[in-house]
């Protein structure tokens, strides 16, 4: 079937850039008009904003700890809005089908859960199987597990150490590799209460630092698209800036991707210790060319983070808000689910809204800048329009300004910044960037031949009144939402890479599995028979 | 007797005249109950669905430990560990409640409590510290440092060590005082401790001051606690019921959106005061059916091949793990994990089933 979207504007940084005209899809491909062929169906969105399908490349929206999380605070989502019979669960508050849905009809059609460790990454993809509409993707969290950090202490090879992080994306259908306080959860069961980037992990003798270095090399070997994902050490701490700054360093020039940095441009100025040092965090990223961030924003209300920083989150606990939480101490990382209410009223939260701001602003490169809220953990994503509203406009920056503590706009420079992101910049944010960043040739463009996630919204004033409630979204050529809402299911499906590794390596973990977890590490790996309703899709290596 | 027996009110029928008798029942229900004996995912996730559909409510047989468990973390919060971690790292085990070893036969083994901790700094044998009831029991043995108490007094010394550790006064007798003591003093030399309890002789607010305990310990050494109970199987409904409706088991969906009330949908309340009027009984293994669901009108899909007299619709299903592939949650890893069948036919499976029958309905309804 040919669709043709008439007269709308295109915005299509990754292609081209801004023209008004027709696009056309048929099935699930973008086309070239064909000439002396009409459309089977149109759309007259003149006026309207055209876009590829969004891309969140930062959302913890499966796995056992967000379920942990989803059962410790049944408070926190009460829900009372019968689905409609087509889509059943789609309004159970904090589901994975309302997670689908509410994703589609923001526009987004890929999302990736940053956060899965090897144990429970069959869990992780069960919850995305039961997540419709948007396709799906995991990174599988390394760098806490005693096999590796037992190949760092022995000194061996990049290339065993290579063998063993292909052969666990492979046993865990990972997209690419994150570290979490590389190091640190480890230290965190020697009693560590502190983790920085030169301190060595008890028992091993490995650095943090030694871990990440490892770590990039490895991804770099086996060619996986996306660089590796950190999340730092000593989040959310004061004067946690000179970590980011030292850990920029340490990439050395290869690539590198810093999770929610947000949370690590403090500095420790002012009368309470604790000031914004976005604007240095900001210029540090503008002049590593190999460093890709995304910002994990705070906004305003009650959440909960899920972090497998189990150190920060023991740390975070004696501040939860209510005060309940769960350490985990799981195999390799673990993790700690903690509640939070970030306060407007709060110094602190509001110098924390202040940062992520000051940082999308002053990071010059939309290419080497993601949108996030590292959901839940800073906001949930569901306050993404509220945000790129904000991004859209000083004046509307201006007016949350005044109604927060003054001090908080002494301890951050966000007052000053006139910058305003214009259409273009939001969509190489949150769509030409994203599929270069993971390696989705195929997405984030509305190029022929790319696949047709499109989404077309309102050309309304009111920016986060348009973002909200996309006018169409298409998943696969597929209208899937109409006016903000979905009109009905389909199944998304999961990208993984699949590089190449010595197979020798699976034997020595199979034997390492017997006699340390005493189990078959077969019970570990995601099988597609486990999955049935998971359709997954091959993304290429780099070049 | 087939592994494929189908019965309506005991009489041997065809598997589609009982799928169809089942959904007949189903249909026609005011307020069905979804009562799970033991399932695996994708059986927990068929009977919800179904349940969203129909508007029933859905429990586990097993749901009363679980959601004591459960209310722990919601009202004060809890460190866990898995049993590998634990094997792992721990220096020093305090194992609390007697018969911790019904619940779980081979915990001894599994947390490899007469070898020492492969990870740590020392190596060396691992400290079993044990307060029970009976001295004799195996367990008991294994430990250095023991205090006797009844289950009924277990709280009270519960709270006694806890008071103790942060320095405080208790009032109890000199000797009593110094067995105390010499736990507490084991316990902080820790350098990672384990404290595993047995749930089915606490009450909450017990576990709670286990919990309490383990987090006071946590400000100068580490520490983490596993659960001695068996809510296995009530732990695979509960993540499954996590992520399709948000909320743990017991689960109301008669409003077309899911509620979580432990006291409103839980099935022998439903059962008992006619409000519920149909459970469908759904267990893909061995699990016993409780007396008290037979009294109301029961559909029954079940791995047990022998006719459940009460039942008015019976049909057997297959065992998971058995029969078909399967993910359930496992205790040793603390995660969903797959197993795959270990002696494949074609029993359907309850998944399949319930599929089935929700498709006749989603049928009939369109
Ligand atoms: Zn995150």
């Amino acid at each position: 079937m040919l669709t043709c979207l008439r007269g709308g504007r295109i915005v299509n940084p990754a292609n081209g850039g801004e023209r008004v005209g027709d696009l056309f899809i048929e099935d699930d491909r973008i086309v070239a008009q064909q000439a002396g062929r009409a459309a089977d169906q149109t759309h007259d969105v003149a006026g309207k904003i055209v876009m590829a399908g969004g891309i969140d490349i930062h959302s913890h929206i499966a796995g056992g700890n967000v379920n942990t999380a989803r059962l410790l605070l049944p408070e926190l989502h009460p829900g009372q809005t019968p689905p409609s019979r087509d889509l059943p669960l789609s309004t159970a508050r904090w589901s994975t089908f309302e997670t689908g849905c509410l994703y589609a009809k923001m526009g987004f059609t890929t999302v990736v859960e940053p956060a899965v460790s090897p144990h429970h990454a069959l869990h992780a993809h069960l919850e995305l199987a039961d997540t419709p509409i948007i396709d799906k993707a995991t990174l599988t969290v390394l760098g806490n597990d005693d096999f590796l950090l037992s190949m760092l202490r022995k000194g061996e090879s990049g290339n065993a150490i290579a063998d063993y992080v292909g052969a666990t994306l492979a046993s865990t259908r990972g997209l690419g590799v994150k570290c979490i306080n590389a190091g640190g959860a480890t230290a965190f069961k020697y009693n560590a209460r502190a983790f920085s980037l030169d301190d060595v992990v008890p028992h091993y003798g490995v650095t943090s630092r030694a871990i990440v270095e490892a770590m990039q090399q490895a991804v770099t070997d086996l060619k996986v698209p996306h660089p590796l994902h950190l999340h730092m050490n000593n989040l959310g701490i004061a004067g946690n800036i000179d970590t980011a700054l030292a850990t920029i360093e340490a990439a050395r020039g290869m690539p590198l991707h810093l999770a929610h940095v947000q949370f690590y441009a403090y500095g420790t100025e002012g009368k309470r210790g604790f000031s914004s040092a976005a604007a240095r965090l900001a210029h540090a990223v503008n002049g590593a060319k190999n460093v890709t961030v995304d910002i994990g924003q705070v906004m305003f209300g009650p959440t909960v983070t899920v972090s497998l920083d189990v150190l920060r989150q023991y740390n975070g606990s004696r501040n939860a808000r209510p005060n309940k939480w769960v350490i985990f101490d799981g195999d390799a990382n673990g993790g700690g689910i903690v509640p939070y209410d970030y306060r407007r009223s709060d110094f602190y939260n509001a110098v924390q809204w202040a940062c992520g701001l000051e940082l999308f602003l002053l990071i010059d490169d939309p290419w080497r800048v993601f949108f996030t809220t590292d959901h839940p953990n800073g906001a949930p994503f569901t306050t993404y329009p509220d945000l790129l509203a904000l991004l859209m406009s000083q004046d509307l920056r201006s007016e949350w300004l005044a109604e927060m503590p003054r001090s908080v706009a002494e301890m951050t420079t966000l007052g000053s910044i006139a910058r305003e992101y214009s259409l273009t910049e939001i969509a190489i944010m949150t769509r030409a960037a994203p599929a270069k960043l993971l390696g989705l040739r195929d997405r984030g463009s509305l190029r022929e031949g790319a696949r047709a996630d499109v989404a077309v919204y309102n050309d309304d004033e009111d920016r986060a009144r348009m973002f909200r409630d996309a006018h169409l979204v298409f998943k696969d050529g597929d209208l899937v939402v109409r006016d903000g809402s979905v009109t009905h299911y389909r199944a998304g499906r999961t990208l993984e890479v699949r590089p190449e590794f010595d197979r020798r390596i699976e034997r020595r973990l199979d034997m390492y599995y017997d006699e340390v977890y005493r189990a078959p590490r077969d019970l570990f790996c995601v099988h597609a028979d486990a999955l049935p309703h998971t359709a997954f899709e091959q993304v290429g290596l780099r070049q | 007797m087939p592994r494929n027996a189908c019965f309506i009110d005991g009489r041997s029928v065809a598997l589609a005249e009982a799928t169809h008798a089942a959904a007949g029942l189903i249909a026609a229900s005011r307020l069905p109950v979804f009562l799970i004996g033991a399932s695996d995912v994708a059986g927990a996730r068929a009977a919800i669905r179904l349940a969203a559909c129909v508007g029933g409510a859905v429990d586990h047989i097993a749901s009363e430990g679980a959601l004591r468990e459960l209310d722990v973390m919601r009202s004060f919060g809890k460190f866990i560990v898995t049993p590998s971690e634990a094997r792992n790292r721990a220096d020093t085990v305090l194992l609390i409640g007697s018969s911790l070893t019904k619940a779980w036969p081979d915990m001894a083994d599994v947390l490899g409590l007469a070898a020492g901790p492969r990870l740590a700094l020392q190596p060396g044998r691992r400290e079993i510290l044990w307060i029970g009831a009976d001295r004799e029991e195996g367990l008991a043995r294994l430990a250095g440092q023991t205090i006797v108490t009844a289950d009924e007094t277990l709280p009270a010394v519960i709270a006694a060590l806890r008071a103790r550790n942060a320095g405080r006064r208790v009032g109890l007798a000199a000797s009593e005082l110094a067995s105390l003591d010499a736990i507490v003093e084991k316990l902080q030399r820790a350098q990672f401790g384990l404290v595993v309890y047995n749930p089915s002789i606490l009450d909450a607010l017990a576990i709670e001051m286990v919990a309490g305990l383990v987090a006071d310990l946590n400000r100068t050494t580490r520490f983490s606690t596993i659960s001695g109970g068996g809510a296995g199987n009530a732990e695979t409904l509960m993540q499954t019921a996590g992520w399709m409706t948000g909320f743990p088991v017991r689960i109301g969906l008669g409003r077309g959106y899911p509620e979580h009330d432990p006291w409103r949908f839980g099935a022998r309340r439903l059962v008992e005061s006619r409000e519920a009027d149909l459970v469908v009984w759904i267990a893909s293994n061995t699990a016993e059916l409780p007396v008290w669901a037979a009294e109301t009108t029961l559909a029954a899909l079940t791995a047990a091949t022998s006719n459940i007299p009460a039942a008015k619709v019976q049909i057997t299903v297959g065992e998971h793990g058995r029969d078909h592939d399967a993910v359930e949650f496992v205790r040793e890893t603390q995660s969903l994990a797959w197993r795959r069948a270990s002696k494949h036919s074609d029993v359907p499976s309850a998944a399949a089933l319930l599929d089935d029958i929700l498709a006749s309905l989603t049928r009939e309804a369109a």
